[in-house]
């Protein structure tokens, strides 16, 4: 686990906390309020939602939306139309998580089951994020136990 | 509601067969049920499935009747036309024929607003017809929420316009509106055909009267710029369709099952037989040449889009209602209803206060609860009026019958459109525009539906003064 991972303040905005996922090539960076609290995770997939209709989703009721047919310039009017607000009303909120005294069997299946490549870990009792585990972190550990 | 449980404790004679728990009034007891169910449901702070099975529940449990009454009060001629008609919805959508459509229509007015506005209405309308209500909507709004967002216009008059005229267009036949299903499920004389002769006319008329209105509220108001209105000519609408032999197979078993309404009541087939049929034939045909496995899997998914909480809902209801038949409670309603005709005793003139008071009576209270349970009452409620009326020398003919079902069914399924209350389909429509931040404010609602509705039932009113009465 990383103790003290990249994050992103809930009032960072859209356009900053993108450059910063490029820069680091991160998927996602958990987004947390003021106090450490942690808010959810925001990443590419939340970018791309970004660049196209908000109704054209499974969310709006639309299980597929391929006769959509937007240009590159409507897709990045769109996504440029967000890129001044705050980060923190687009994160994921239904982030899977896992608290710091969970087994090792808990986190693999986690990962193996979930969409996230990284798993932010948080104190069950304040909702602070203590750290961050990626899929590299636990396959190495598990190698390194079969070396 | 207590002056209806005083009403029918005032009536101490028990039915026959109502053994209920400490010797309490058959009467007082099922209509207590019946009232706090209805009112819960109308407060929408429950499931309002869970509460009638509850209140059904209760009718047993306490006495008022056995579970073979029961299960003997429940329509099952609703529950299989239902339950078919939404299997077969649920295979039919899979192709993608739906959002087609919309967007077939959206394009052949040149994405202009109204254009898409009337162009959408029109597909509600007419695919409300011929499926029901609510699996329309949730396959209309999502696409005509997206239109609306590439064409930078508010949703709301096209979301509106789409409750209002799934509640018209359902009205047409007697699979497109609950209420209509009801009343062709429950009442033997009246058919598939009986509603496309009488009922269906009016439909068009009601439609072009309440554009109108729209159009001066909104329609013509609406634009969008000639580049957004392009990013909707450049949808590609054959792209929707996700899978053609599906779509093929659906339109047969469609076609084959409308043919299937038409023809089969002169020939004693009801329209459960004939949907349940024809759901299982589309299931069969979807599954040819898939593997046991995948065959198994899909008709398990496609089980699983059936809502079966309202199936569960209605045999509530029909259970509740049961309760009420077998407590002697329907008798006493009856009696209020026959107390419309107080002062007259030819036949014509009964079937007139009759059919306008029912007419009137069914377009308010649709407005204020929910048509469902209301129709589901008012059925039975009429039936037992047209005996007590004979019983008292005033015999109505099966014409003048028919004249006061009409009644119910224009003022129920009009109705539905007065508030967001009215109809299921109403409440399906809010809640996406809600998830998609275009909430539907109640009063909002109110403020344009109510007059319009109270517009289509002075419509009904003279069509069913000339043609009828």
């Amino acid at each position: 686990m990383h103790a003290e991972p990249i994050t992103v303040t809930e009032n960072v905005t859209v356009g900053e906390t993108v450059k910063l996922l490029a820069e680091k090539r991160f998927r996602s960076i958990p987004v947390v309020n003021g106090a450490g609290k942690m808010l959810g995770q925001f990443g590419v997939s939340n970018i791309l939602k970004l660049a196209i209709p908000a109704s054209a989703s499974p969310e709006g009721g639309m299980s597929s939306a391929n006769f959509m047919n937007d240009s590159i310039e409507d897709l990045q009017r769109r996504l440029a139309d967000d890129w001044s607000k705050s980060v923190g009303d687009y994160c994921d909120n239904d982030t899977q998580t896992l608290a710091p005294e969970d087994s090792l069997t808990r986190t693999i299946m986690c990962i193996a089951s979930g969409n996230q490549d990284n798993i932010p870990v948080v104190d069950p009792d304040s909702g602070r994020l203590v750290g961050i585990i990626s899929y590299w972190d636990v396959l190495d550990h598990l190698l390194a136990e079969i070396k | 509601m207590l002056a209806l449980i005083s009403l029918l404790a005032q009536h101490g004679a028990p039915a026959a067969e109502a053994h209920v728990i400490g010797g309490a009034n058959p009467l007082v007891v099922a209509g207590i049920i019946f009232v706090i169910t209805y009112a819960v449901i109308m407060s929408e702070k429950f499931n309002r499935a869970v509460v009638a099975l509850l209140g059904g529940g209760l009718m047993i449990l306490s006495g008022v009747l056995s579970q073979h009454s029961a299960v003997q009060a429940i329509d099952w001629n609703t529950i299989g036309l239902l339950t078919g008609m939404m299997i077969i919805v649920a295979v039919m959508q899979r192709s993608g024929v739906f959002q087609y459509l919309a967007i077939w229509s959206a394009k052949k007015v040149d994405a202009k607003p109204w254009g898409i506005l009337v162009m959408l209405s029109i597909v509600t309308a007419i695919l409300s017809a011929l499926l029901d209500n609510v699996t329309t909507v949730l396959l209309i709004a999502p696409v005509t929420l997206l239109i609306t967002e590439e064409l930078e216009i508010a949703p709301y008059p096209f979301l509106f316009s789409e409750i209002i005229f799934s509640n018209i267009g359902g009205a047409a036949t007697l699979i497109g509106d609950p209420p209509n299903i009801l009343i062709g499920s429950m009442v033997e004389s009246v058919s598939f055909n009986d509603f496309l002769v009488h009922i269906a006319p009016i439909v068009p008329l009601v439609f072009i009267a309440t554009l109108l209105p729209i159009y001066i509220l909104w329609g013509r108001k609406l634009y969008a710029s000639d580049e957004a209105r392009q990013r909707v000519l450049d949808f590609r609408e054959s792209e929707a369709i996700t899978d053609s032999k599906l779509l093929i197979k659906s339109l047969i078993v469609l076609v084959l099952v409308l043919v299937g309404f038409v023809l089969g009541h002169p020939m004693g087939i009801e329209p459960a037989t004939v949907a349940m049929t024809g759901a299982a034939l589309l299931l069969l045909l979807d599954n040819f040449g898939k593997n046991a496995e995948e065959k198994s899997e899909n008709v398990h998914h496609t089980s699983g889009e059936v809502e079966w909480v309202t199936i569960f809902f209605f045999i509530g209801l029909f259970v509740i209602i049961g309760g009420l038949e077998h407590a002697g409670a329907l008798e006493i309603l009856a009696a209020q209803v026959v107390g419309l005709t107080d002062g007259i005793s030819d036949t014509a003139g009964v079937t007139k206060a009759l059919a306008l008071g029912v007419l009137w009576i069914s377009a308010i209270a649709s407005a204020i609860v929910d048509n469902i349970p209301f129709v589901a009452t008012m059925i039975p409620t009429l039936k037992e009026a047209f005996a007590q009326l004979a019983e008292n020398g005033v015999n109505l003919d099966a014409a003048q019958q028919q004249t006061v079902w009409w009644a119910l069914s224009l003022g129920a399924c009009f109705g539905g459109n007065g508030s967001l209350i009215g109809a299921s389909a109403n409440l399906i429509v809010a809640g996406f525009a809600e998830r998609a931040g275009h909430p539907i404010k109640f009063v909002t609602f109110l403020k344009t539906a109510f007059p319009l509705m109270i517009m289509s039932i002075i419509i009904a009113t003279g069509y069913l003064w000339l043609r009828y009465l």
